[in-house]
């Protein structure tokens, strides 16, 4: 028992791996509850819009977090289609550009074999990342055309879209909330700082949802989506199942394996410095 | 993706994740590569998406030439490569950059933070409100857990103070609270991005339906 804190790694590896496969290839289906305080607020947002208001989504996540806000950003636009409201995409980390600009094609194609429109231009519109930082975004507050060189993410102009014709500035009259998907830095506090008076959602990713629920009690931001649990969540709330929900399970089984492996560990090492005592003794 | 781009991932994930046995060379391959395609597509994607849309917009069409000095300036951070006969040349952009950055951080960063210092200001007390006895509680609670947090990071007197240095322990215990549901996260987000990566080899990789 004295061993279970020197346990080789490759072994947790291992079954870390094993409890982890498992349950995506057979799906136990355990229960996801929704959070009132995190998920809940995001939804409403979009659910108490109407048709034709435009809000915006932010990316600033790279491929390391695409996992967990890949999921989170398709649930919320297909829910954004599914209301007719419009959907303006900008990107703050160049890495993530393409990944976001994908994963909205990928949810269009599913939309439009519904029947659901989601036309590129006049429903959503892409303008992807621009360099300059947070002072390109200031300066999208003021001039939305001329801070993004009139050109979006495929370099078309402007003025070849009649959604990107109504967004001249990022001001409430025109902008009904924002949407920052973010794994680090910059990324949110570009809004909190320069866009305080705007409603902000985030889709975060679970290391950094410490950190930004002290935002959430200050009223910085009104709702957050949680990592995959928060994507696995806002999916049921949707009622289209996607990644998320079906990699819950394997979630829930790694926690367990985790906690398991902290508990066994804390066991060895205390019975370890039992029995050094009883030597020393 | 096309089937050799899906190949590719595939691969340079499974080698990636062979670091977890040991090191060895299909890892360092993978490393190697990730990182100058990153700063390339970095380079590539900033200049499609903003210095030509840039001098399009300000330049042809409104005319502001002296842009071209700015310009000038950003090429210089590219001196920093050549031989210190010329290296001095980026420190030129470099302070400019980090000037600019300190004025504008200084007069606009605390911004956010004062907020959450306001919402740290709550009442223990508040007979009007619904629920008045329980945001009593949460709030009381929030102040003690807060103080004793602050004191454990009075170095100075804790030595001398009693209350100081109790209550700092009491605040090291908090912390480590905190600390743990964070690594709690941490643990919900690295699960995450492994399935993520396994999503992918089953489904575009494998062809297997989950």
């Amino acid at each position: 028992m004295e061993r279970f804190d020197q346990i080789n790694p490759r072994v947790i590896y291992l079954l870390l791996a094993v409890f982890l496969v498992f349950p995506v290839l057979k799906p136990i289906g355990m229960p996801i509850s929704i959070d009132p305080q995190l998920t809940q607020p995001v939804f409403n947002w979009i659910e108490g819009l109407k048709p034709g208001d435009i809000v915006i989504f932010d990316v600033a996540y790279g491929g390391g977090s695409d996992s967990e806000l890949g999921p989170q950003l398709k649930a919320w636009f297909y829910h954004c289609m599914r209301k007719g409201v419009k959907v303006v995409g900008v990107a703050q980390w160049d890495t993530g550009a393409p990944l976001a600009y994908t994963a909205v094609k990928e949810v269009v194609a599913v939309l439009e074999s519904k029947g659901i429109s989601a036309k590129e231009g006049t429903d959503w519109a892409y303008v992807g990342y621009k360099a300059g930082g947070a002072t390109v975004f200031r300066a999208m507050q003021d001039d939305f055309w001329k801070a993004c060189g009139n050109t979006d993410w495929n370099q078309k102009n402007f003025s070849q879209s009649p959604l990107l014709a109504q967004v001249k500035k990022w001001d409430k009259a025109t902008i009904k909330g924002f949407i920052c998907y973010s794994a680090g830095s910059p990324g949110i506090p570009t809004y909190t700082t320069y866009f305080p008076d705007q409603d902000l959602y985030v889709g975060d990713v679970a290391v950094q949802v410490a950190g930004t629920s002290n935002l959430l009690r200050a009223g910085q931001v009104k709702g957050i989506l949680a990592g995959l649990a928060g994507a696995a969540q806002y999916e049921k709330l949707v009622g289209v199942p996607g990644l998320g929900v079906k990699l819950m399970d394997a979630q829930s089984l790694g926690h367990l394996v985790v906690i398991l492996l902290v508990v066994l560990g804390n066991v060895g090492y205390r019975l370890k410095m039992r029995a050094g005592k009883k030597r020393a003794a | 993706m096309s089937t050799t781009q899906i190949w590719v991932a595939a691969l340079m994930t499974l080698a990636c994740y062979s670091y977890l046995y040991k090191e060895n060379v299909f890892f360092r391959f993978a490393e190697h590569t990730m990182i100058p395609i990153a700063v390339a597509q970095a380079v590539v994607t900033t200049y499609h998406q903003t210095l030509i849309p840039y001098k399009n917009t300000y330049i042809v069409k409104q005319g502001w030439w002296w842009m071209w000095i700015f310009f000038a300036a950003g090429v210089l951070f590219y001196t920093r490569l050549l031989p210190a006969k010329y290296s001095w040349l980026a420190r030129y952009p470099i302070s400019m950059q980090v000037g600019w950055t300190l004025g504008s951080y200084f007069s606009i960063a605390p911004r956010p933070y004062v907020v959450q210092m306001l919402d740290a200001i709550r009442a223990l007390y508040n007979p009007a409100a619904k629920g008045a006895y329980l945001m009593r509680f949460e709030n009381l609670l929030f102040f003690l857990m807060f103080a004793t947090a602050m004191m454990y990071f009075f170095f100075t007197i804790g030595g001398k103070s009693k209350l100081v240095g109790v209550a700092g322990q009491w605040g090291r215990w908090i912390l480590m609270v905190g600390f743990g549901a964070s690594f709690g996260n941490t643990v919900q987000g690295r699960i995450s991005l492994f399935l993520g990566r396994l999503s992918f080899l089953l489904t575009s990789w494998l062809k297997i339906k989950i």
